[in-house]
């Protein structure tokens, strides 16, 4: 279980309202200091293109990024992303596509462009080892 | 009997390809990888994601350079691709999206 503090939450609500404007998707990482995983530190908007239909992460912003966490000894342990409607399940490029390819990793999904944002409405998944997603709201505690 | 070398066939002898280390980053953990100038970029590759026993997504995982540049001729050896001892690479998916 990952634990969030309710101001990354409103951070990264923030985040999908500014960005998104509730017209398109937005995505944010949270990061935790690598000697203490289990705990979100910090929330990072991404460069990224959107559309209401989806979004891709900036290639040189990723690498960059990479770099950053190795220097300051953090690492991602969830992504946080919008869709347009009420359904918070992953689709197939969610499944595919994500930051961190590993066992472990959460991925939560904000209905309606967090316009109307409740924790009850989220999708939370994570990634098992076998590769497939599963749907576990006990996997985040915010 | 004094065995003495012959300094024209030691320098006939091909010289084996020399090895060393990068640095992987994955996720913000920092591996070192011993490599060898010979060998093709398909294999550090393939040496990345078992140093950090990625299992998933092998297919989409490539190997960047410092400056973002993917390391994209998997068939280029170490040396043709510029490799040099204790250079950054960064292990990731090459398209992060969703949707």
């Amino acid at each position: 279980m990952i634990s969030c503090s309710p101001e990354l939450v409103d951070r990264s609500v923030g985040e999908f309202r500014a960005c998104g404007r509730g017209l398109s998707e937005c995505v944010v990482y949270w990061l935790a200091n690598q000697a203490a995983p289990d705990q979100v530190a910090e929330v990072v908007h991404p460069v990224h293109a959107a559309s209401a239909l989806g979004y891709a992460i900036d290639d040189g912003w990723l690498t960059t990024f990479s770099l950053d966490l190795a220097d300051r000894l953090l690492t991602t342990v969830a992504q946080a992303h919008t869709h347009p409607g009420a359904c918070v399940e992953h689709s197939a490029t969610d499944d595919e596509f994500v930051l961190v390819p590993s066992p472990g990793f959460v991925s939560i999904v904000v209905p309606d462009f967090a316009r109307d944002f409740r924790r009850s409405r989220c999708g939370i998944h994570v990634l098992e080892s076998s590769g497939r997603w599963r749907r576990d709201r006990e996997a985040v505690a915010w | 009997m004094v065995e003495t070398t012959d300094p024209t066939v030691d320098a006939k002898r091909p010289k084996p390809p020399a090895t060393f280390e990068v640095k992987v980053t994955y996720n913000g953990i920092e591996k070192k990888l011993t490599v060898t100038e010979d060998e093709p970029v398909s294999t550090v590759l393939s040496d990345a994601i078992k140093l950090f026993t990625i299992t998933e997504a092998q297919h989409l995982l490539a190997l960047f350079d410092r400056h973002g540049t993917e390391i994209t001729n998997e068939t280029q050896t170490v040396e043709g691709a510029g490799l040099k001892k204790n250079d950054r690479l960064v292990l990731r998916q090459s398209a992060v999206k969703g949707g």
